[in-house]
């Protein structure tokens, strides 16, 4: 009765890496693509020293709102500052930024998601009347109130996206989590002996973080022109920091005339969140195991 | 230590709700002894699914739970969780209908057999592989290595319940309580795995609690049975006695309607009625509406239990046998 069921697996026909990765990109090229384009981005923050032909703070007067050109790629903005150095390094800031707030949002809500949707009743309605709370400002008003609250700065604008932001994340993992709550592999668990904390991390977070993930992808870029907008009434990062969105807010009363001002860093924050939001979908893609591929 | 790994007695569950409270176990009482299979039977609605939760502690606080229930001495009923989490997996184990929705997804089925040993005993990662490998081979799963590292969507039904029960088994637990674990299966591999749950019990010592409304399934495995009716068990005793000479109507009649190869669709029989409504008190005799040699006694009086030869108890009043007392019953066998 064995030989009825055995496995058609043969260790020797294993398919080599070249092909595992074509294979990869072929079934996954939402992530190949949003992935690489993201990957690039990291790698310019990350050697912005090396890459940039110029100093991206260094004024130079005699150069001012250049035309771009071979010397200045992407031309230069009103205090003759060369835009492509200031852009590649402005990448450093947004990754920052978006990966804190995210980082930070994700911290509080997805416990609290996980315990509201795992022990329900009292405890949900608890955890989501206080999430509720923070959903009923308008999106920009409580990291506005927050940060004028905590003083301005771009780390007190970051933990007020991010406090104003873990709701959303709460409410998505309770929500997968009280349709996972109800599968038989919980309760399999259960009848195993497994904690409650143990069975949350270990096998509710696992399946109900995908949508978290995907959320998280959408909400990076959002994360970034919500950190622009802060700098842009003067209460997120200051001049000496160098941030895709404070470019554009300083190049409002040029761009008119000097398009390039405000066009490169504008589309720096475009390419930026269609990498990741490709990304997004691309991760949410695989990490469904009913899409994943057999290997 | 009794002899007894599962004891329940006047067992009693109820869910209550606003408008009425239904009261799904009434009096059920049944007990496995070490080393044997005890059927439980019934149509759907009749309590085995709850009685088997039950029994693991694992109803949810809108139940309420009444009686008892010794689970290798230890009691179940009122035990706080972290109570229970030490009879879980290590004394009794479950496996479950269906074995697509028991093991997540996510993970490699061996990881997640490791994970349930690593639970519940204290060892290092390679010893618990080896046991997880040889509970592999136990369960009859060809190539271990390669069924270690798959994940539950890229296998068969039947060898996703060969899986569970290698994880229920490697916690090495004195009771296994099976509910419906065959349902789900197409027939020859119900055969198979029936045939590996007899040979696991011989070799390992082990007793299960299968529950099934398939008497087929429990004339090939079972030891004995217990029939389950509108929340208690209304019939018990070993499978030859019972399946060869029911002493009660229900148990009957159960047994008409198991279709036999040759019968045309036209002789498929039934019991007519459905099961009572479990919110309301129940008069008399539970399956006193459907019953066929039913008097007027059966709908003022609860039938007794009746001895109706050893070890086959019967709660009918047309049965005959001399009434069995509690203290008989909580003194000697059931």
């Amino acid at each position: 009765m064995s030989s009825l069921d055995g496995f058609q697996a043969n260790p020797a026909l294993q398919p080599s890496w070249t092909r595992r990765i074509s294979h990869f990109a072929s079934t996954n090229t939402l992530l190949f693509v949003g992935g690489g384009i993201f990957l690039l981005i990291i790698l310019a923050a990350l050697f912005a020293p090396w890459i940039v032909p110029f100093e991206p703070n260094k004024i130079d007067f005699s150069h001012k709102l250049l035309a771009p050109s071979l010397e200045h790629l992407m031309g230069t903005d009103a205090l003759g500052r060369d835009i492509f150095s200031r852009v590649v390094y402005g990448a450093q800031t947004s990754l920052i930024i978006g990966i804190t707030v995210l980082a930070i949002s994700m911290a509080i809500g997805v416990p609290i998601g996980l315990a509201a949707g795992y022990f329900g009743g009292k405890v949900d309605m608890l955890l989501m009347r206080i999430s509720d709370i923070f959903l009923a400002f308008p999106p920009l008003l409580l990291p506005i109130a927050i940060t004028a609250a905590l003083g301005a700065g771009l780390f007190n604008a970051m933990l007020a996206l991010a406090i104003s932001w873990f709701p959303w994340y709460a409410r998505i993992v309770r929500g997968s989590v009280m349709a996972i709550r109800k599968e038989l592999y919980i309760d399999a668990a259960r009848a195993m002996g497994v904690g409650s904390l143990r069975i949350m991390f270990r096998h509710a977070l696992p399946n109900s973080w995908t949508p978290a993930i995907v959320q998280g992808s959408m909400d990076f870029g959002y994360t970034i022109l919500a950190a622009a907008s802060l700098s842009f009434i003067g209460i997120g990062a200051k001049p000496p920091t160098i941030e895709w969105g404070l470019m554009v807010a300083l190049s409002r009363s040029k761009f008119l005339d000097y398009w390039w001002t405000a066009a490169f860093p504008g589309l720096a924050i475009f390419v930026t969140v269609l990498a990741v939001n490709l990304l997004g979908d691309g991760i949410r893609d695989m990490l469904d195991p009913k899409y994943r591929s057999a290997r | 230590m009794s002899d007894k790994v599962l004891e329940i007695r006047n067992l009693n569950v109820t869910f209550p709700s606003l408008e009425r409270n239904v009261h799904a176990i009434r009096n059920c009482t049944l007990h496995v002894n070490r080393g044997e299979i005890l059927g439980l039977v019934g149509e759907s609605g009749s309590g085995k699914s709850v009685t088997s939760m039950a029994a693991l502690g694992l109803l949810g606080s809108s139940a309420r739970v009444k009686g008892n229930i010794r689970v290798v001495g230890r009691e179940i009923i009122d035990r706080s969780e972290a109570e229970l989490q030490e009879i879980r997996g290590r004394k009794v184990a479950m496996i479950f209908q269906n074995p697509f929705t028991a093991l997540n997804p996510f993970f490699q089925v061996g990881r997640q057999v490791l994970d349930a040993l690593l639970n519940s005993h204290f060892m290092s990662k390679e010893e618990a592989r080896k046991r997880v490998f040889q509970a592999f081979k136990d369960v009859h799963l060809p190539d271990p290595e390669i069924a270690f590292n798959r994940y539950p969507h890229q296998m068969s039904g039947g060898q996703l319940q060969r899986v569970m029960i290698a994880m229920a088994l490697v916690c090495e637990p004195e009771l296994l309580i099976a509910d419906e674990p065959t349902t789900a299966l197409d027939v020859t591999v119900q055969a198979q795995i029936i045939l590996l749950l007899r040979e696991l019990v011989a070799k390992k010592n082990l007793s299960i609690l299968f529950i099934t409304h398939d008497l087929g399934v429990v004339a090939a495995l079972c030891d004995r049975v217990a029939v389950m009716y509108a929340g208690m068990v209304v019939e018990s005793g070993p499978v030859v006695d019972v399946l060869a000479t029911p002493s009660h109507p229900y148990t009957s009649a159960l047994m008409k309607t198991v279709p036999a190869l040759g019968q045309t669709k036209d002789d498929l029989s039934y019991i007519p009625g459905q099961v009572p409504d479990m919110s309301v008190p129940i008069i008399g005799c539970a399956f006193a509406e459907r019953c066929t040699k039913v008097s007027e006694v059966c709908h003022k009086q609860a039938p007794p239990r009746r001895a109706v030869r050893t070890d086959q108890f019967s709660f009918c009043h047309n049965a005959s046998g001399p009434v069995a007392l509690d203290e008989i019953v909580a003194g000697g066998r059931l």
